[in-house]
């Protein structure tokens, strides 16, 4: 299942979140939200928790 | 593999625009012109012109207990920009939840998406967006 999370802050502050797709898949699949609503600003990577174990995020530059 | 970006929101969308100002005045209380219109302030002061105006009056009755009307004009890039006196702006506040509200649901019907809404204790918005 593809699940693409939207967090809105009643500021307008927004967090986008995706899951469940192929790597290189999500960040085409939240492009056209991203656009839509705004400009993007830092994006955060999370590898797949079978690899992180614990769920931890790693930022990429 | 996932990620999260957080979004620096801008008026991009007039039909999202104007469904987020329409959940705050009603629906019929947003009007919309393709050439901008003045926009009248505290005290009958002119201002303007805007694209998109929520009047404060409309043939004598109040419609808005407002100082003045309320307008988004269009940027040459597309983006909308608000004008209203600044005591007004508190009758607006849940516009940018609104209209991020109105353009996700937007984007998400246009994908094919799922979409369901909670309130989250800090007062966010969830949208989840589902897809099989």
């Amino acid at each position: 299942m593809k699940k693409i999370t939207v967090d809105i802050w009643p500021d307008g502050q927004i967090r986008i979140e995706a899951a469940g797709y192929a790597p290189g898949e999500c960040l085409q699949a939240t492009k056209a939200i991203e656009d839509a609503l705004g400009t993007a600003g830092e994006r955060t990577r999370k590898l797949p928790e079978a690899t992180v174990g614990t769920g931890v995020q790693v930022k990429t530059r | 593999m996932s990620h999260y970006v957080e979004i620096k929101s801008q008026y991009k969308s007039q039909e999202a625009l104007v469904a987020a100002l329409g959940g705050i005045v009603g629906k019929g209380n947003v009007e919309v012109h393709e050439t901008p219109q003045p926009i009248v302030g505290y005290m009958g002061r002119k201002g303007g012109p805007c694209n998109i105006i929520v009047r404060r009056r409309r043939n004598d009755e109040p419609l808005l207990p407002s100082y003045g009307d309320a307008g988004w004009r269009r940027n040459p890039d597309g983006t909308f920009a608000g004008t209203m006196d600044a005591y007004d702006a508190g009758l607006f506040a849940a516009l940018p939840q609104l209209y991020a509200r109105a353009v996700t649901i937007q984007q998400a019907r246009r994908q094919g998406f799922t979409v369901t809404e909670t309130q989250q204790p800090d007062g966010a918005l969830r949208l989840t967006l589902t897809r099989y």
